[in-house]
């Protein structure tokens, strides 16, 4: 919460409402990889149709703020739901190839289909509405600022969301089938089921990061829903700490500081987002939250 | 009363019978053993009781319902519980997870998935009671994987037994355990003998003569014996598939 306040004093608004977004996207991935084991390598699906539907339906009908939400979360936990259904058939590699391939396909889709989506040159104009309550005007969004503070709420809220679920029964039986499913079936658990379930509300949380996305950038680029999207947001998880509630939002938070802020001096940046990456795989499998912890730890010794 | 029943029960492997047509049946609470050298067909008989895999042929009827082919985790809410020969428990959990995620199974509310799990005071308490009955107060917050092997067949046990199953079924209970901690165990299962009926795999003959009602003899896949420990002592098919002569 703190960290929603003071982020915008070191960077300007747009970069640090991007870092909410990512941090939103990661933590969902992060709901499948780090507590049920599934590495979904087609996140971006879910983003981008979250990001598509509220763009269309904001450009062809005018929706307002909520409706608008709502919608992207829908829309992709429809998609969640039916992509969901074929993924969790498998596990490990095949799983994450599956992921993929329904991302690819869904990817190419959205090019080919000009007249819906834009094709290459994306949903463009898209205008953000104001957050209204029962047609009372609460709140201009379109000075970066406000937008800002909207989504840090909107972050803040579904992270509260995830922080309560994992800790509800729904998330131990997430962990205990990541454990070891069979057991858990044996047990008496449909593993399926609760699967499925999970990689539904991690693409519904996926949709609202794409919904704020769009409204963001005021247009839903192609890149969105692309597959490179899917693959940043495994490297920010990983990075920041695999089953660690904070980990996505730390990793979100570098990469997308670097990408932002470093790639229009050097751009090059991504080696040195390479660079961590290859060193906390190396030295901290559990992400810059482990190193984090064993820094203070260490220091916490020298203390004493 | 027959609480268990199986008719020309089949498990194929490819070319390989590893069970083949058992008719058997288990009366309610009683202890009920089965026996036969390595390779019999006896675990993948509880296997195939429990859902874990499926028959090649054959039905399992369990309390004068068909359950043949339903999967494991229907079969555990109907009332059937199983402890592993291979401990099969959930490795970087603790103890405490361990049994907790098995009481909750049997949870019914839907209301409880979605409250904070430390809330759920009848689940705790049942965790607490099978932890307590098998003994495992003092490890309730290691991890399993760290238990050392006799606490962790323990366990198993109890994970079992959260699920407050009627029928229990021990596949070689005291695998693996050094001789001066087999006592405790046959202690807790025949404490276990007056609360619930129960299937036993066992290679301990003393175990297996000393507290059964009804021992079953495999051999090759095939029921070769049955009756209580006195006549399967004496049988003379038994001894041969025994001392291989």
């Amino acid at each position: 919460m703190v960290a929603v306040g003071v982020l915008p004093v070191f960077m300007p608004y747009n970069v640090a409402t991007e870092i909410w977004i990512f941090a939103l996207m990661a933590c969902s991935f992060n709901l499948l990889l780090g507590y049920s084991g599934l590495l979904s390598f087609g996140q971006a699906t879910f983003m981008g149709m979250g990001g598509y539907t509220a763009g269309l339906l904001s450009l062809h009908y005018h929706l307002p703020l909520v409706p608008l939400f709502l919608s992207g979360a829908v829309s992709a936990g429809v998609a969640a739901l039916v992509i969901g259904y074929f993924c969790i058939q498998r596990r490990a590699i095949y799983f994450v190839m599956l992921s993929f391939a329904f991302n690819v396909m869904i990817y190419y889709i959205a090019y080919q289909w000009t007249s819906l989506t834009g094709g290459e040159d994306g949903l463009i104009g898209i205008s953000r509405p104001d957050f209204t309550i029962a047609g009372l005007a609460i709140l201009d969004l379109n000075s970066p600022r406000s937008y800002y503070y909207f989504s840090g709420i909107i972050f803040l809220i579904c992270f509260f969301i995830l922080r309560y679920l994992v800790e509800t029964p729904f998330g131990n039986i997430l962990v205990g089938i990541r454990e070891n499913e069979n057991r858990m079936r044996a047990m008496g658990y449909n593993v399926h089921r609760y699967l499925w379930a999970c990689f539904v509300i991690a693409g519904m949380f996926s949709g609202v990061a794409g919904v704020q996305y769009a409204l963001l950038f005021r247009q839903v680029p192609l890149d969105l829903i692309a597959w490179m999207t899917s693959g940043n947001v495994v490297f920010m998880t990983v990075v920041g700490g695999i089953g660690n509630l904070y980990g996505p939002v730390l990793g979100a938070g570098l990469f997308i500081w670097l990408s932002e802020l470093i790639s229009p001096i050097w751009a090059r940046w991504p080696l040195i987002f390479g660079c961590v990456f290859i060193g906390v795989i190396l030295f901290f499998s559990g992400g810059l939250v482990q190193a984090g912890e064993m820094l203070v730890s260490r220091w916490r010794r020298g203390g004493e | 009363m027959s609480i268990l029943r199986t008719e020309k029960l089949t498990k194929n492997f490819g070319a390989m019978t590893a069970v083949s047509e058992v008719d058997f049946e288990v009366e309610e609470k009683t202890l009920h053993a089965i026996i036969g050298p390595n390779g019999a067909g006896k675990t993948t008989f509880l296997r195939l009781i429990c859902g874990e895999i499926q028959p090649s042929s054959g039905r399992i009827i369990f309390r004068n319902r068909d359950i043949t082919g339903k999967p494991s985790y229907h079969i555990a809410h109907l009332g059937i519980g199983m402890s592993f020969q291979k401990t099969n428990i959930l490795p970087k959990l603790t103890t405490w997870e361990n049994v907790w995620l098995a009481a909750f199974s049997m949870n019914k509310a839907w209301s409880h998935f979605l409250r904070n799990s430390s809330r759920l005071e009848s689940i705790r308490e049942r965790a607490e009671s099978v932890i307590v009955k098998v003994g495992l107060q003092e490890s309730m917050k290691k991890r399993a994987n760290e238990l050392p092997h006799h606490e962790q067949r323990l366990l198993e046990i109890a994970m079992a037994l959260a699920l407050s199953p009627t029928l229990l079924l021990l596949d070689e209970p005291t695998s693996g355990m050094a001789r001066e901690e087999i006592p405790a165990m046959v202690e807790l299962i025949e404490g276990l003998k007056k609360d619930y009926t129960i299937l036993m795999i066992e290679h301990n003959m003393e175990i297996v003569m000393s507290i059964s009602d009804t021992i079953s003899v495999m051999y090759f896949g095939k029921l070769i014996a049955q009756g209580p420990p006195k006549q399967i002592q004496n049988d003379e098919r038994v001894r041969q598939a025994y001392l291989g002569s």
